[in-house]
């Protein structure tokens, strides 16, 4: 067997899978050697396999005959770039949670990413599905991790959420499935039945616009490294996933656009810092649903650069914030402020993630975003691109400017804080480089892009224009915040699309309590009260109701003169209540009997 | 004038806090002073000069003809940020401050 995985690999995703299962059996640097030692394998696994090669590790599906196998590893152009950066933030924020000693954090964090592995180099619909539940149920341990009751409530309602998005998605395989009669999957589009099932359970877990809701209920929520992991994978790989099957679905340029706005609104006055990292999140995968819908090889090469590129500064953003929080306590913007003086290291990096979001030049966000937005112009997309151009100028706004500003400077208000551990700051030094490099060495970056394409970001044209745009979009900002016009951030809940199904759940389960209970007493009354009751009295007297009954027919010939139909019964009923019946009644019952047995048998 | 549209929101949003505003009001400096003083602000209104000139020397060959327009981006910028600023404003009063967190 080892000769046969030598020669033909093992799948990433299962590596980090079975890798998770041993973790709590070990301890102190055997434990930190081989959690960083996954990823590790994981990347050899991926780049042993030829990407010409063909699908790989196929078993074929029980005897389901071709095109039913399963497959884990469709490693190709568009799927392996995804790999890469998975692995490399899982190496990046595995050190980053180097000196955590929840287990639980580690078994989750290890399946999600194998899961979201799997997800992206499965070649067939049932493989793809198993792996999406896989993720869904490890992420949901990453925000229960964080034992509070606010986590507890956020996890319930985020795996209620992602148990409907799932049953979508599996909807439309089965019904695809029964259509085409193969589990293999390219491009789908927009033609099916099917695929609308397919779309809204890949869209839920993309969180577009209006699906985003449990991103921005949940993320916060999570602990302080399960929020770096959780930054990473369910929204890309559900990237992946529209990118193979939804090429060019014009829907999505719409949604894209909406859902790259929209979230800029929520983000400039939301308080909780990870709330508006998890809006800012939701935003730019926007600009990648965008490109997707656009459909183009700039488009396409331009929603993996951003993938690549956003995974690497948002999961900076998510470990400046768990940095910050294990420094102050404090989760709000406004609790907060003049750290740049305590926490120099986390403010720099801080400030990286913050050009690289933005897209300012020199940064990575600069070669990845200008290549969506350049896609929607080659287009003529005018209205998408003057939307994406004003998200963008947004962008600058909540999360260039306003989290560094009011986190590291802004009103000094003495909080005591110490710098970051060593851990963190070398996770975040490296994710900090890695932002810088690669806009420097964006060759490198666009090499592994499934298209080959030529595009050059540092024209001198581009870099005015985009200089311009930043810069006067921040002159906006600082000329409002200074007249007071910028507004405070939020003291309460923002209502948000979850508000539906949190508000929804509510309300159904009142009616449902109000309408079940009111036929439940009904159905009490009616067959319990009544029927029961009836049917008890009728029994009671019974031989003598059926006497009466049966007698009543000839009620005039048996009268006697001197009484009304009341004789009749009332000399039965005192008949059978002393046990005396007359032989004459009986007699007749009897014979009466007889002729029925006779006549139907 | 922009001093005085400032006051006005202010008066608006912290009735019982007239007397603190008006003294932070009255503390605060007028644009060019600050100018003078701090050489991050300077450095910022001169790169913002230089980009504004700068746009009449580069060939911009936008696919979108809008984009072409000269300053086009400046304006974009910034007008688009302070939509969107107040477009959250305008959130925030549909939608007001419901629950308390």
């Amino acid at each position: 067997m080892i000769p046969s995985i030598i020669h033909n690999g093992f799948p990433p995703a299962l590596i980090f899978i079975i890798g998770a299962l041993l973790v709590p059996f070990l301890k102190g640097r055997a434990k930190f050697a081989y959690l960083l030692l996954i990823p590790i394998a994981a990347l050899a696994a991926m780049s042993g396999v030829d990407i010409n090669g063909g699908a790989r590790w196929v078993l074929p599906l029980m005897n389901f005959g071709p095109g039913y196998d399963m497959i884990f590893g469709r490693i190709d152009n568009l799927s392996r770039i995804f790999g890469i950066i998975f692995i490399l933030i899982s190496f990046v924020a595995l050190i980053y949670s180097l000196n955590i000693a929840d287990d639980l954090q580690y078994v989750a964090g290890l399946c999600y990413v194998g899961g979201a592995l799997g997800v992206t180099f499965a070649g067939d619909l049932f493989t793809l599905y198993i792996f999406w539940e896989v993720m869904a149920i490890a992420s949901t341990f990453l925000v229960l991790a964080r034992r509070t009751r606010e986590a507890q409530a956020a996890a319930f309602r985020y795996v209620m959420v992602h148990i409907v998005g799932g049953l979508s998605l599996l909807a439309g395989i089965v019904l695809y499935v029964k259509a085409f009669n193969t589990t293999e999957f390219s491009v789908i589009g927009l033609h099916s039945t099917a695929s609308w099932f397919i779309l809204i359970g890949v869209a839920l877990n993309a969180a577009a616009f209006p699906l985003h809701g449990w991103l921005k209920d949940a993320y916060p929520e999570a602990t302080l490294a399960g929020a770096v992991f959780l930054s990473a994978f369910t929204t890309k790989s559900a990237v992946y996933v529209m990118a193979r099957m939804f090429t060019g679905t014009e829907l999505l340029v719409w949604v894209g656009a909406a859902t790259a706005v929209i979230p800029v609104l929520y983000a400039i006055i939301e308080n909780d810092i990870r709330r508006i990292m998890a809006y800012s999140l939701i935003s730019q995968v926007g600009f990648m649903l965008c490109a997707v819908g656009i459909g183009t090889q700039l488009a396409i090469n331009g929603a993996a650069a951003h993938a690549f590129c956003h995974i690497l500064y948002k999961a900076l953003f998510f470990m400046v914030a768990g940095a910050v929080i294990q420094a102050t306590g404090k989760t709000r913007l406004s609790d907060l402020g003049g750290l740049y003086k305590t926490m120099p290291l986390t403010c720099l990096y801080c400030l990286v993630a913050s050009a690289s979001i933005s897209a300012f030049p020199l940064f990575n966000g600069f070669v990845s975003k200008s290549m969506i937005i350049s896609a929607a112009s080659h287009e003529h997309l005018t209205a998408v691109w003057l939307i994406l151009e004003c998200a963008s100028a947004g962008t600058l706004v909540y999360a260039g400017l306003r989290i560094p500003y009011f986190i590291f400077f802004g009103e000094d208000k003495g909080i005591k804080a110490v710098e970051a551990p060593a851990n963190m700051l070398i996770a975040m030094g490296v994710a900090a480089f890695l932002c810088f490099y690669l806009a420097v060495d964006f060759k490198s970056l666009y090499r592994l892009l499934p298209f080959a394409g030529g595009y050059v970001p540092y024209t001198f044209a581009h870099v005015i224009a985009q200089l311009q745009l930043l810069l006067f979009g921040a002159l906006a900002f600082f000329l409002l915040v200074r007249y007071d016009v910028f507004p405070s951030p939020s003291k309460s809940d923002l209502p948000d699309t979850d508000l539906i199904y949190r508000k929804g759940a509510v309300l159904f389960y009142r009616a449902a309590d109000v309408g079940m209970n009111a036929l439940n007493a009904f159905s009490a009354e009616l067959f319990i009260g009544r029927i029961t009751s009836a049917v008890n009295d009728f029994a009671r007297n019974a031989p003598a109701h059926i006497a009466y009954l049966c007698v009543s027919p000839f009620k005039s010939i048996l009268e006697t003169d001197d009484g009304g139909a009341k004789n009749l019964k009332s000399s039965i009923y005192k008949a059978f209540a002393s046990g005396s019946v007359p032989v004459g009644i009986t007699a007749a019952l009897s014979t009466l009997f007889i002729v029925i047995l006779f006549c139907f048998i | 004038m922009k001093k005085n549209s400032g006051s006005k929101k202010n008066n608006r949003e912290s009735k019982g806090h007239q007397p603190e505003k008006n003294k932070q009001k009255a503390e605060k400096k007028p644009l060019l002073t600050i100018a003078k003083e701090n050489p991050y602000v300077t450095g910022f209104i001169v790169v913002l000069g230089v980009l504004l000139i700068l746009d009449f020397m580069i060939h911009k060959h936008e696919k979108i003809s809008i984009g072409n327009v000269p300053e086009f981006y400046a304006v974009y910028g910034f007008v688009s940020a302070a939509v969107l600023i107040f477009g959250a404003k305008a959130l925030r009063a549909l939608f007001g401050q419901s629950k308390k967190r």
